[in-house]
């Protein structure tokens, strides 16, 4: 049994009291882990990175009273194939003076640190890679991963706007760990388990078990810290200082072109669309649908999912209106002659009709529902930082450090001591 | 060039920034002495799109300049080539009929509000925010529709003549442009919502680089940036050219909006401002439009008597002025432009220290600098 090691948790325990002997077995189930976590990523999550750069393209189109890519395959979808092509063909430039090795190896460490946290993602209840006993730590440690990738493109990039970017980028993203660290702390002292598994089968039952509403306020406040700093963690807008175009011309990515670049901007999404996937593990009820399973109100759902875009934007601070009068509701959903043809709004009618009565249809929850229910969790917010990023200025350096240290860490203690309190007092 | 780099210690770095930046607004070149992202000095060195224009107009005649006024600032083409024919007129002392007038203040106040879309737009973009870029430009979009019907050019409009304007008015021209000025209030009331009260936004440019009466006065800072200062001062209430005194308009200052007087969020709202006036100075001119001709006497052949003249008018970047020194020859001994942004560039090495490096490229966009109109 190659994958013993990662299913059977006596194996595991065993595993270390007679390491010698199980040298060969361990090589095997290691090269059976490798083959499985490549064809899970090019055969899963590098086509939702793919798909979230389209999803980008067009959804920035929209709020900009522009079109986007819409000519190559039905509305545009083949783009990402074409942008694949022109960036493996382009050629592999190096400017002189670079470090080669450390320019060379530089994109590798972003992409897998973005792409090995996905080894411990739930997706249902069956399909994790490693079922981890420490997933939580696990992340964490990955994300440092990506720091050094970009701390290594800025510097051996022999450019000064590089090295801005990258020392940038490694002041953002150790001071946002701290609050990140500590938000996903208060999942694992409800729960008592690191186990990312656990902890979504701890939030079974509808949505007054996720874990977003476990303690009252407390745990609404540290699932939006950890939004926040999984966000900055990520370098998107409003912290996208590292690649801050205006000012540090590309960051740290100046000097890269071609794939090299391209698997910068892979990682970049595969990273947002992981912070995601970690929100919705851990706070939002993992791979549970957690709604009764009618279809009146699975429509609802889908149409409050367009009204809380709608009621989100009053928030202050954020802009109201999206475009020529147009609130983003109306984006998605109304007469946008040149945005939304009439096909694309019919098919996004008809998946979600589709999709309110398979989810009836299934009253157990298979493996496909909740790797569904998953995905379009997750995308939710991907739509949501996607939102962010093309609505909000963004933060200088000073401020970013002072919303971290001044804000969030204090709100993240806050939110740990209140949810300590919380589980005695109940 | 003259560079400092002598006086850099271990502690500092000189940074480059430009003639190839994305925020550099043109070709414009800053060399930044910082520590870390902390800028301790920053030099401006201008001359990359120097295009001898002030040469050119001693070469051609005195008609055959005005496609080169336009060059001057082409994101504001149309001051410039009212300043260029107000200063031939004054020079050989001709009338120019009142319709002629109402038609240059008409083109004059479209191409503000084209001219300050691009500054308000570029402004969130250099912060940050792209959107707001997008929108901006859509809105200059359909004022270069209405520019083009009117002249035929969106860019270069080479429209005034001297004595007077190229063409007169289109049919059905005033129903689109009230249309226009219909749908910009809506776009004036989004952009606001979408990016002035925006709290990142806010934080980043109030208090960010105040600028003083005094030494607005003193740098010769012109036009918005100006006004932003606190200061009063307007050429079209100054010194009313064309037919400004017939028109009921403010002259928006700066009051400390968000921060201090004077700060780069002053400047932004200064401008936002002058938008709505000169939305609702078109709305006048459209109705108040005289009738009549509107083409000039101009002869074919002009040769001023010698002797010098200098006339501006308010650009959107602030007094624009044209200087001519005629010889009696059919063309110019000497001409000299005064031009707003050379004077806001002078300002940033006195007002950028101790500033950091996302700052310097707000201030430079807050101040509106075109680098053609630098240069010239």
């Amino acid at each position: 049994m190659p994958l013993q090691f990662f299913t059977d948790p006596t194996y595991r325990e065993n595993f270390f009291l007679y390491f010698p002997q199980v040298i060969p077995s361990l090589v095997i189930d290691f090269i059976a882990l490798f083959v499985l976590i490549a064809i899970f990523f090019s055969g899963m999550i590098a086509p939702i990175a793919g798909l979230s750069v389209y999803i980008e393209r067009r959804l920035s189109a929209k709020m900009q009273s522009r079109i986007g890519c819409n000519r190559l395959g039905p509305e545009g979808i083949l783009q990402i194939l074409a942008d694949g092509i022109k960036l493996i063909t382009k050629e592999d430039f190096m400017p002189k003076g670079a470090d080669p090795f450390l320019f060379k190896i530089a994109p590798f460490f972003v992409m897998v640190g973005a792409f090995v946290s996905f080894a411990v993602i739930p997706f249902s209840s069956l399909f994790v890679l490693a079922d981890l006993h420490v997933g939580v730590v696990f992340l964490l440690a990955l994300s440092s991963v990506v720091v050094i990738g970009i701390m290594l493109a800025g510097w051996s990039s022999n450019n000064k706007w590089s090295i801005l970017g990258s020392l940038r980028s490694a002041a953002q993203i150790v001071s946002y760990e701290i609050p990140l660290g500590l938000a996903l702390l208060i999942p694992v002292l409800i729960t008592g388990s690191m186990n990312l598994q656990e902890i979504g089968a701890f939030q079974k039952g509808g949505v007054n078990h996720w874990l977003i509403f476990f303690a009252g306020p407390f745990t609404i406040v540290a699932f939006f810290v950890y939004f926040i700093s999984a966000i900055a963690e990520v370098n998107r807008t409003p912290f996208d200082l590292p690649e801050a175009e205006s000012e540090l011309v590309s960051g740290f990515h100046t000097e890269y072109s071609g794939i090299r670049w391209g698997l910068f901007f892979i990682g970049e999404y595969t990273n947002m669309f992981l912070i995601s996937c970690i929100a919705v593990t851990i706070f939002l009820g993992g791979y549970h649908k957690s709604i009764a399973n009618i279809p009146f109100v699975w429509i609802t759902v889908y149409f409050s999912f367009f009204l809380l875009l709608h009621v989100l934007t009053f928030i202050p601070g954020m802009c109201k209106k999206m475009i020529s009068g147009d609130s983003f509701l109306d984006v998605m959903m109304k007469n946008e002659p040149k945005a939304l043809s009439r096909t694309s709004k019919m098919l996004c009618a008809l998946i979600s009709l589709f999709i309110s009565v398979f989810l009836h249809r299934y009253h157990d929850e298979s493996a496909l529902i909740q790797t569904l229910v998953f995905i379009s969790k997750s995308y939710f917010l991907v739509l949501i930082i996607m939102w962010l990023r093309w609505s909000l200025p963004r933060y200088r350096i000073d401020q970013l450090m002072d919303l971290c240290w001044k804000n969030l860490i204090p709100l993240s203690f806050l939110c740990v001591c209140g949810t300590m309190i919380w589980m005695v007092i109940t | 060039m003259y560079f400092e780099t002598q006086y850099i210690n271990d502690h500092q770095m000189e940074l480059n920034m430009g003639p190839q930046h994305p925020s550099t607004h043109g070709v414009l070149r800053f060399i930044a002495i910082t520590d870390g992202e902390l800028i301790q000095r920053v030099t401006p060195d201008v001359g990359y799109l120097h295009r001898s224009i002030e040469k050119i107009g001693e070469k051609v005649t005195y008609h055959g300049f005005m496609p080169y006024t336009d060059r001057v600032d082409y994101v504001s083409a149309m001051t410039a080539n009212h300043a260029y024919a107000r200063a031939v007129e004054k020079l050989i002392q001709l009338e120019v009929p009142k319709r002629a007038h109402y038609l240059r203040m008409l083109a004059d106040e479209l191409c503000r509000m084209a001219s300050h879309l691009i500054a308000l737009g570029t402004y969130p973009m250099d912060v940050g925010a792209v959107t707001p870029f997008v929108h901006a430009l859509r809105e200059r979009e359909k004022i270069n529709d209405l520019l083009e019907e009117l002249c035929g050019a969106r860019l270069t409009y080479n429209y005034m003549r001297i004595g007077g304007v190229s063409f007169d008015i289109p049919a059905g021209f005033d129903q689109k442009v009230l249309k226009f000025l219909q749908e910009f209030d809506v776009f004036l009331q989004e952009f606001d919502a979408l990016l002035s009260h925006n709290t990142i936004f806010v934080h980043r440019v109030a208090n960010l680089c105040p600028i003083s009466k005094e030494e607005a006065i003193d740098f010769g800072l012109v036009g918005p940036n100006l006004r932003a200062s606190g200061f009063y001062y307007d050429i079209r209430k100054e010194k009313p050219y064309a037919c400004y005194e017939e028109l009921n308009f403010n002259v928006p200052i700066g009051r400390g909006f968000k921060g201090v007087i004077g700060d780069a969020y002053d400047r932004y709202e200064v401008r936002i401002q002058e938008l709505k006036e000169s939305a609702s100075m078109v709305r006048q001119i459209m109705q108040a439009m005289p009738e009549g001709d509107c083409h000039g006497k101009a002869p074919k052949n002009i040769r001023p008597p010698k002797g010098f003249v200098y006339e501006s008018v308010e650009s959107s970047r602030g007094e624009l002025g044209f200087f001519i020194a005629s010889d009696g020859q059919p063309n110019a001994y000497r001409i000299k432009v005064r031009s707003g942004s050379f004077a806001a560039i002078s300002m940033i090495e006195h007002i950028a220290k101790n500033i950091y490096l996302a700052d310097l490229v707000a201030l430079i966009a807050s101040l509106d600098l075109v680098a053609p109109e630098i240069d010239r």
